[in-house]
This record gives C-alpha cells, sequence and structure tokens, in this order.
C-alpha cells in the first residue's frame, strides 16, 4: 500500500533546559528530535538519514567556543579536513578532505540554508566556495557528507558536500566584542529574538585588523539574518546574508628567498595583491514535509589582485612593442547573479509495519557571470594585457530520485539516481586576443581583423553535457547503537566554462567513491557517545590541478584515493570532545605517483568543558568555560619527492562568566608554531636573485603566528537572567527555549 | 517454522552479524593505529622526480700548447692573443635541439640580406612563429655569471652547482650579460690575421646592446644562445664540461675589409656587427654548434 502522508516524523524536542551541544544518536538523529521529556510535541522534520558511515551531522554546541577564524574553520570539526588560506581573509579557504586537494570547493558542495555557495565558472576557480557571509556565531550544525552518496549532492560534490544550518539556540541577545594582537577587533552581536524558532534571529560583525606580517589587513562587515514562521503544516524559513571586505594578501614567498634572508617569514613581494568581496543572498524554504521548495538568488562581486610568478610570462609577444617584463600581477574580476530552485516531493508508505519512503526532487541553477583577468604591471592597478574577459551563462537542471526502506528492522537501503543537465553559453568578449597581424596597430589586446580580414573580436561559445549519478546506501542495524554501513555512489564536477570550445559535449570529472564502515552510537549517565570508523577507496577520472601561471586550476589526469578514518564524539553537561583521524593516499592513475600537497593524516582534538565555579555572587554562580583545539597534519607529499613537515597547531581560550557579562581570552596557534600553510612547486621570477631564475621552486603562504587576545561578552535576555542561578550542576547557561523544534532541515530537498 | 524458530534464527544471524562488525571494528582499529603512524611519517610513494644538483666547469678547446691559430676558409692564418668571456646564466633545458631558430639566428646586416639566395629558396622552418622554436622546460640551472679565458683549455668551475631535477636535458642555453670587466661586453678578442704579406691586428666584441632589442627580437632573446645540444640526465655526480671554441666565429672572416678602418691606439682595429667579421663573429657566437660543445664528463672523471 502507498500512500501519501503527511509529517509521519513528528519531532519533539525537550521542554526546557539543555546542554547547548545536542547530542547526535544512531547514525546523526539528534536526541532532542526522539526523545521527549516533557511532552512539548512540535512540528518539524528529523535530522536526514544517514548516507553512509561518514555522513556526519555535527552540532556545533560548545565546541564552538573554541577560536574559530571563520565558519569555514568549522569544517575542521568533520574528519579529515585540513584547512589553508594564505591569500588573505576575505580569500576562501583551501580545503584538503580524505586525499582530495579540493583547492576552493572545486571537490566539495558548499550550502547554506539550501543555498549553493560554490560559484561555477569563477575566474579564480571553478567552484570557487567562499563561506565568509556566514557568522561562525549562528551554525547550529554542520553536516558534512564525505562522498557522493546522496541524490541530493548536486555539482561539484566530487569529494563531498557541507551543509551550514543557521541557527542561534540561545535566545535572547549577545553582543560580543574582541581585540586581539595585530589591532584586531571584532565585533559581532546576535539577536534572537525569545519565543521564536531558532531560525529567527539577526546576526551582524564588523571586523578589522592590521593583519600578521606585511599586507594582510582586511576589513570586513557581515550580516545574517533568518526568519521563520509556521502555517499549519508548512514551515516557512527566509534567511539573508550580506557580506563585504576589502582585504590584503601577502601572497607567495620563494622558500629561498627566506633562506638567503631576502625576505621575512611573513613578507610580501608585491604589496598590492588583496581582494574585494561581496556577497549578497536571499533564501525561502518552504517546508511541508511531504513537499518542499527552496528558491534562492545571490548576487555577487570578486576582484583578487594577485602575483605567484613575479617577472617571468610577460614575454615578448607578436604585436607587443618591445618592453621589459612588466611583471605577472593578475586582477581577476567577476560579477554575477545566481538564481535556483530545489524541490522535492514525497511519498510515504507503510511495508511490514515500517516507514518507506519514495522521493522525487528537481534543481535548478542559472548563472550569469562577467569575469575578466588582466595584467598589471608590477606594484601598480595598471592593466597591461587581457588574459580573458569574458561572459558565461551556465544552467543546470537536475532531477533524482531516491528511497528510503526499511524492508526488515536491521536493514535500511537508501538510493536512488540523480540525472543532471548542464548547459553553458559563453561570450568571450576577447576571442582575437593574441592575434596578430602584420601592419596592424601594436598593443591591441582584442583586435578587430586575423589573417582573413575584418572581424568581430567577439565570440560565443555554447555547450552542453548530461550526466547520470547513481547511489546507494545500505545500513545494517544498528545493534545496541552499532550499525554497519556501506555506500557506493557517483558524483561529478561540472566543466569549466573557462575551457569548453563551441559545440563540445561539456566533459564532466566524474567520481567514483566507495565506503564501509562502522557507526556506534549510544546515551547513557548523562553521557552522549558517537563513534565511527571506515574505509573508503574514490576514483576521480579527470581531476584538477593548480596552474600557477594561470593563477587557476587546469585539468589533469585521472588519480586514485583510498584510506581510513576514525573519530568520536562525546558530550555530557560540562564536558564536549571531539576527536578524529583520518588517513589517505592519493595517487594518480598513469603513472602512480602521489598526489602532491595531499596531507596522509589529518587528525584533530576539540574539547570543551563548562563548569560553575564554587564561587557566586550576588548569589549568582560563576562559570568557567574553556575550550582547547589542536590539528595534527601528517608529512604532506611535496613535488619532486620531498615532503613537508608535520604541522602540530594548538588553539585555546578560557572565559568566565557572571550572569550577563562573560569575560574570556583566547589564544591561536598557542605554540607559536611556524609553518607554511599553503605550498606551491612551480617556476618563478621575483628578482630575488642576479640573474633570472627559471627552475620551479618552492613556495609557500605563510601560516599566521600565536595572536593573544580578550574578549568580552554581554548575554541579554531572561536565559542570560537566569544564568548560575541554580545549582552547581544545572548552572550551565541554557537557552531559552525556542518556539518550535528548530530542527529542521537547512532546506527542501537538501535534507528531508 | 514457527514464530520462535523464526525468532531464533534471527537472533542468531543478528548476532552473527554483530560479532562479524566488532570483529571488523577492532581491525579497523588496528589498521588506524597503523595508518596513523605512517600518516604522521607520510612514507610511502614519491611525487616523482628529484631534485639534484651537479657540477660545471667551462674552458677553452683542447688543443696542444703553444699560439691559438688557425686558418680560415678564406685563407687567413689567425692568432687569438686574447680572448676572455663570461657565460651565465646557463639553463638546462628539456627541449630537443633544433639546427637553427628565428631567434638564434642571427640578422645579417640589411645590405647583404636581398642578396641572400638561400634564404629565398628555403626559407628557414620554425616549429613555431614564437621567439623561439618552442618553450620547452627549464629543468636546471647555473644562475651564475663566470669570467674564464678563452684561450686556456683548463677547465674552471662555476662557483656554484647547477640546481635542478633528474630529469632528461636535450639541450642548454648560455645568456650573457655584458660585464665591467670586459669593457661592456661578454666576450672580447683580440689578435692578428695574415694572409700573403697582409697582417690585421684586430680586437673586438660581442655585446648585449639594449637598443638592439626590437618587438622581433627583445632583449631577452638577444642574451641568449638557445638549442645548444647537450644529451643529460642530471644526477649528484654529474659533472658537464664546456668547451668554447672560438674557430667558428672567423671561419669565413675577411679581414681586409677591416683594414678600411682606421686603427686604434694599440695598432689593432676593431671589428663590428656591420663588417663581415664582425657580423661573423656574433653569427658564431650564436650559432648553437661548433662555438659551444657540451660535454658530459664520465663519472669517475667527474669525481
Amino acid at each position: 500500500m502507498l500512500c501519501v502522508a503527511c509529517c509521519c516524523f513528528g519531532a519533539r524536542v525537550h521542554g526546557q533546559q539543555r546542554p547547548r551541544s545536542a547530542p547526535t544518536s544512531a547514525h546523526g538523529e539528534r536526541s532532542e528530535e526522539r526523545a521527549p521529556e516533557q511532552g512539548v510535541r512540535v512540528r518539524g522534520n528529523p535530522a536526514p538519514p544517514p548516507r553512509a558511515a561518514s555522513d556526519t551531522p555535527i552540532t556545533i554546541g560548545r565546541l564552538g567556543d573554541i577560536p574559530r577564524a571563520n565558519a569555514a574553520d568549522l569544517l575542521r570539526l568533520a574528519p579529515g579536513i585540513f584547512l589553508t588560506n594564505g591569500l588573505g581573509e576575505g580569500h576562501a579557504e583551501q580545503v584538503f578532505l580524505r586525499g582530495f586537494d579540493a583547492r576552493l570547493g572545486q571537490d566539495l558542495e558548499f550550502t547554506y540554508e539550501g543555498v549553493p555557495i560554490n560559484e561555477p565558472a569563477h575566474p579564480h576557480s571553478h567552484g570557487y566556495a567562499d563561506t565568509h557571509s556566514i557568522i561562525p556565531e549562528v551554525v547550529d550544525q554542520l553536516r558534512v557528507l564525505e562522498g557522493p552518496f546522496d541524490p541530493r549532492q548536486g555539482d561539484f560534490a566530487v569529494a563531498g558536500s557541507a551543509q551550514y544550518a543557521l541557527r542561534v539556540r540561545e535566545r535572547g541577545a549577545r553582543l560580543q566584542y574582541r581585540f586581539g594582537m595585530f589591532n584586531t577587533h571584532r565585533l559581532v552581536g546576535v539577536l534572537a529574538p525569545e519565543g521564536e524558532a531558532p531560525s529567527t534571529f539577526v546576526a551582524a560583525e564588523l571586523a578589522r585588523s592590521d593583519g600578521y606580517g606585511q599586507n594582510r589587513s582586511y576589513e570586513r562587515a557581515t550580516g545574517n539574518a533568518g526568519y521563520e514562521r509556521r502555517f499549519g503544516n508548512v514551515t516557512l524559513r527566509g534567511i539573508v546574508t550580506s557580506y563585504l571586505t576589502r582585504y590584503g594578501s601577502a601572497g607567495v614567498l620563494r622558500e629561498d628567498d627566506v633562506r638567503a634572508g631576502r625576505v621575512g617569514f611573513f613578507d610580501t613581494y608585491d604589496a598590492t595583491q588583496g581582494g574585494d568581496v561581496s556577497r549578497h543572498g536571499i533564501g525561502l524554504t518552504l517546508d511541508g514535509g511531504t513537499f518542499g521548495a527552496t528558491l534562492w538568488g545571490t548576487y555577487r562581486t570578486f576582484r583578487l589582485r594577485e602575483n605567484f610568478t613575479g617577472f617571468l610570462l610577460d614575454r615578448q609577444r607578436a604585436g607587443q612593442s618591445p618592453h621589459e617584463q612588466r611583471g605577472d600581477a593578475i586582477e581577476q574580476t567577476s560579477s554575477s547573479v545566481d538564481l535556483g530552485l530545489r524541490a522535492y516531493g514525497r511519498l510515504r508508505a507503510t511495508f511490514n509495519q515500517r516507514p518507506q519512503t519514495l522521493e522525487f526532487g528537481f534543481y535548478g541553477r542559472f548563472v550569469h557571470a562577467d569575469n575578466s583577468q588582466r595584467r598589471m604591471r608590477f606594484g601598480t592597478n595598471i592593466p597591461y594585457a587581457t588574459d580573458f574577459e569574458f561572459t558565461p551563462d551556465l544552467a543546470n537542471a537536475a532531477i533524482y530520485v531516491d528511497a528510503d526502506l526499511k524492508p526488515l528492522s536491521w536493514l535500511s537501503i537508501r538510493g536512488g539516481v540523480r540525472l543532471d543537465g548542464f548547459h553553458y553559453n559563453v561570450l568571450d568578449r576577447c576571442a582575437t586576443r593574441g592575434t596578430y597581424v602584420r601592419g596592424a596597430p601594436l598593443d591591441t589586446e582584442c583586435p578587430s581583423a586575423d589573417r582573413a580580414g575584418y572581424r568581430n573580436p567577439e565570440t560565443r561559445r555554447t555547450a552542453s553535457g548530461l550526466l547520470a549519478q547513481p547511489r546507494v546506501t545500505v545500513i545494517f542495524g544498528p545493534w545496541s547503537g552499532l550499525s554497519f554501513a556501506l555506500a557506493y555512489g557517483s558524483g561529478a564536477r561540472s566543466a569549466d566554462a573557462t575551457y569548453l570550445g563551441d559545440g563540445e559535449r561539456a566533459p564532466f570529472s566524474p567520481t567514483q567513491a566507495a565506503e564501509a564502515g562502522l557507526v556506534f552510537t549510544r546515551d547513557r549517565g548523562g553521557w552522549s557517545l558517537s563513534a565511527r570508523a571506515l574505509g573508503y577507496l574514490t576514483h576521480v577520472e579527470r581531476d584538477l590541478v593548480f596552474d600557477e601561471a594561470q593563477g587557476r586550476n587546469s585539468i589533469a589526469n585521472g588519480t586514485t584515493r583510498y584510506g581510513g578514518l576514525a573519530a568520536m564524539r562525546a558530550t555530557n553537561r560540562w564536558l564536549d570532545v571531539g576527536m578524529h583521524v583520518t588517513y589517505a593516499r592519493a595517487t594518480f592513475d598513469d603513472n602512480g605517483l602521489l598526489v602532491p600537497y595531499v596531507p596522509p593524516l589529518v587528525a584533530r582534538l576539540d574539547a570543551s568543558v563548562l563548569v560553575p565555579l564554587p564561587l557566586k555572587i550576588r548569589e549568582r554562580h560563576l562559570t568557567m568555560s574553556a575550550g582547547v583545539g589542536a590539528s595534527l597534519i601528517g608529512q604532506r607529499a611535496l613535488p619532486l619527492s620531498e615532503k613537508a613537515p608535520a604541522i602540530f597547531v594548538a588553539d585555546a581560550q578560557l572565559s568566565l562568566r557572571w550572569t550577563h557579562v562573560e569575560l574570556g581570552v583566547f589564544c591561536t596557534n598557542v605554540f607559536d608554531a611556524q609553518y607554511a600553510w599553503a605550498q606551491y612547486n612551480y617556476v618563478s621570477d621575483f628578482r630575488g636573485q642576479e640573474f633570472p631564475t627559471r627552475v620551479a621552486s618552492r613556495h609557500f603562504t605563510a601560516a599566521p603566528p600565536r595572536n593573544v587576545g580578550v574578549s568580552l561578552t554581554v548575554h541579554i535576555g531572561t536565559g542570560a537572567a537566569r544564568h548560575g542561578a541554580a545549582e552547581r550542576g544545572a548552572a550551565t547557561p541554557g537557552p531559552t527555549q525556542s518556539r518550535s523544534s528548530g530542527a529542521s532541515a537547512p532546506s527542501a530537498g537538501q535534507q528531508p | 517454522m514457527n514464530t520462535h524458530s523464526a525468532r531464533s534464527t534471527f537472533t542468531r544471524v543478528r548476532s552473527f552479524v554483530a560479532r562479524r562488525a566488532l570483529t571488523a571494528a577492532a581491525t579497523l582499529a588496528v589498521l588506524g593505529v597503523c595508518t596513523f603512524a605512517a600518516g604522521v611519517e607520510g612514507c610511502g610513494g614519491t611525487t616523482g622526480l628529484r631534485r639534484v644538483s651537479f657540477s660545471m666547469r667551462v674552458g677553452g678547446y683542447e688543443r696542444s700548447p703553444g699560439p691559438y691559430t688557425f686558418e680560415t676558409r678564406t685563407g687567413w692564418s689567425v692568432t687569438l692573443t686574447e680572448a676572455r668571456g663570461a657565460i651565465g646564466p646557463v639553463y638546462f633545458n628539456t627541449i630537443a635541439p633544433l639546427e637553427t631558430s628565428r631567434a638564434t639566428v642571427p640578422r645579417a646586416p640589411a645590405s647583404r640580406r636581398a642578396f641572400d639566395v638561400r634564404r629565398l629558396l628555403l626559407p628557414l622552418a620554425h616549429a613555431d612563429s614564437g621567439s623561439h622554436f618552442g618553450a620547452g622546460r627549464i629543468v636546471a640551472e647555473i644562475n651564475e655569471q663566470r669570467e674564464f679565458d678563452l684561450l686556456d683549455p683548463t677547465l674552471v668551475a662555476f662557483d656554484r652547482p647547477a640546481a635542478g631535477v633528474d630529469e632528461p636535458v636535450r639541450t642548454a642555453e648560455l645568456w650573457f650579460y655584458n660585464r665591467a670587466t670586459l669593457r661592456d661586453s661578454a666576450l672580447r678578442v683580440a689578435g692578428t690575421a695574415t694572409r700573403g704579406d697582409r697582417t690585421v691586428r684586430f680586437s673586438g666584441a660581442f655585446a648585449i646592446d639594449p637598443a638592439a632589442a626590437t618587438q622581433e627580437q627583445p632583449l631577452d632573446a638577444l642574451r641568449q644562445v638557445r638549442g645548444i645540444p647537450l644529451e643529460l640526465i642530471p644526477d649528484e655526480e654529474s659533472s658537464v664540461e664546456l668547451r668554447v671554441d672560438l674557430r667558428p666565429c672567423f671561419a669565413n672572416a675577411d679581414f681586409s675589409e677591416l683594414l678600411a678602418s682606421a686603427p686604434g691606439r694599440d695598432g689593432a682595429r676593431s671589428f663590428t656587427r656591420r663588417d663581415n667579421v664582425g657580423a661573423g663573429f656574433e653569427a658564431g657566437v650564436r650559432a648553437t654548434s661548433g662555438t659551444w660543445r657540451f660535454r658530459v664528463a664520465p663519472k669517475a672523471q667527474a669525481r
């Protein structure tokens, strides 16, 4: 019998205070959604059913107290993720995940509340994912699925996907000011009206810093706002983000120059490097349990100036008047509009007294961008050549069918197929660059003639492609909290519009991924414990590697990755500990060589304690919270069979709170480890030597040194007023309970 | 099968699966510990190629002791009394040698270009329309300039070794920068030429003239001699020798043209790019074969 049911997954929440960290239960279902204590039944969607042993729903909870630079930094809570960012505070993070160098998002699908973050056809990197428009304080949960195992995962889900859920559980208001070294100031305010859903909030952030070393200053302003309203069985949620920044970038340094003392570790060659970014987005989600849709619109502007090679590439070319090397700095600009919709409809039936679900979904996205890349005279903002100037229109439409079957109490089969279609319409506004006809005027960037005579310098290219991606998961259990999961999936990255020819059948970078693992979850004695261990294998047919000459990625050969990971998280009222370790080995298919820069080992520990002190002031306990986060990155393989030293970095914070006021101190990179963040190997000439050097040399971007600062937080609201009023064991800062569960998924179709 | 039996079977299956799962978990844990250690060390496999450094020495061509004397095709007997040069940096390229290329073929004086019948009948072939026959890839370099006596066959080493990777080298590139000690030139020669009863004292130089840079021949192209054959797979024990033979630079020289010019204070007549001696000298310096001869020294000799 197949019938349409409405909101079969009624969820309940605790009716009173609970620890800020909502522990996860079997395979990620959050306990507040299934363990009613007060009988306050509210409607809402459960967490999405797990798609693999690596499907990691991370409730930030108290681990959010550990110093984090931004929302991307929260990704380090997920197993196997290592982040670097050496090109400026406003530059997207480079993500390494389970043997993938996902660069700036090319291999990892990012979304917040169902709104995609990856930018296709971006001039800096196809799939560029800048998460800085998200204020980390409003990230409630992060779901990281480390593989293409869910039919809802779309473009760029090669290594997996990361979904941010923006909610504020601590109701009331919070205003925090942070001051740290390098003249760093950060002011953030979060207003979450009491009695409203966690999805209803307003948050704003202002930050500035001189930055460590040379040319790393930044200024930024960010605003996030969400609203949730329920109409019977239907929930309407809206999210608005707005973000703008201007930042400097020190860029890369040559190791030999640093060793020779020609430049300092935190210096720069070119102080004109940096960028300007703005990003404004809106998302609307309608969620009715058996149907739902998310609409979004995003407008982005981007300008980046970087110089990877110094004075190397500006060779004398035909059609140019005689010149010396003028400098290789490039200015990439882009403005884009991103519109889209994702929707789903769900059929539910009962078989063998167990719920069975079949979901049909649709995904449509249209991106219009205006991209350019120009070469700049060294040390100036004066362009002298155009590398490209094009306007891509990219459309992506997809449908999927996904079944969630539970034929036996200990067996779940989930999966389906996703069909993606891509269409590219690219107007190259300078298709004749580099063309020179003898006798024509010199230094004409986009000439209107070729050997055959007059021609319009513009050329239009269109291309399209279709792709089917099957994905399936089989889960055995749970038995006493232990489940065994097998998963297989095919994912893909769309073609980069920069490289497409007219009429070309758009090539994809298909990925085959499989994993098998164990998941254990248990709640006992006030503790909530989850642990997982798994092995995985992934193959990418056409990988992308970074091309320093172009300042962006270019296509390379196929690669294969395998490895394993183990992760655990334990939470109770006063302690929250998460740790994970991941091993990865990535090799090229054609020659078996290691994929460079990929860390073979990523280990991370996050721990936070929150304890009331035996000290009362005006009948209110002082509470202390302390947190520490530590990362260990194994020796990374570098080009030329070399290895980068292992990295160990620790961050810590300590704060005291008395009712409304909280005073803290934080320290990042506690041991002041001096290490390279991103590393590259290529030819450059920054004129540090007497003659031009033309052999590939090691380059790096410097990771930040130790930074110590203080913070002052003012909490406002009835929850804050009660803080410390209860007895010691219950003196944790409890949020005022929101009106509805707030456990609903970030978006329709994104999480069922 | 009754209900009890079915439940019993199911319980057995469940416990079997659970035991297997726990065994798998334990195995994974052990594997995890092993891979943790392996991961910290990052052991196993390479990314290909290795960094190497090797030595390079340079000297005049090997000859018997005595005056540096040779005969030209034009019948002149030339004795070089002075020849000093400054070479470097030196780049080692993966690209195969080509006999000639647009960038490396010296331009003849304009007055003669029109009469070059061979050029009219057999235009030069080029692998591409750029400044060379393809960029290739530089895999090693000596980032240093070395001044030496071109008449002395004794090999002198560059102060710094060549640094690069162990990728096969097919050609070498020599770059020239003017040097103050050579009176703002890169190579300077002097000598006498005798034919019959006519003796000409001459001197001249090969210098990089920035003013000569054009759109087709930018300054960097003027500085370099590319495509000199060298077969080498570099390793730490490699040693490369460069012998400089100036005889091809004067092979077609007719020194009588210099007699039209006034001698200098030292009595020598200077050749320039505008006369056949100077043009031939520059052509010889820029030639990829003849003047410059690379050789990989046997390992034992290198040590």
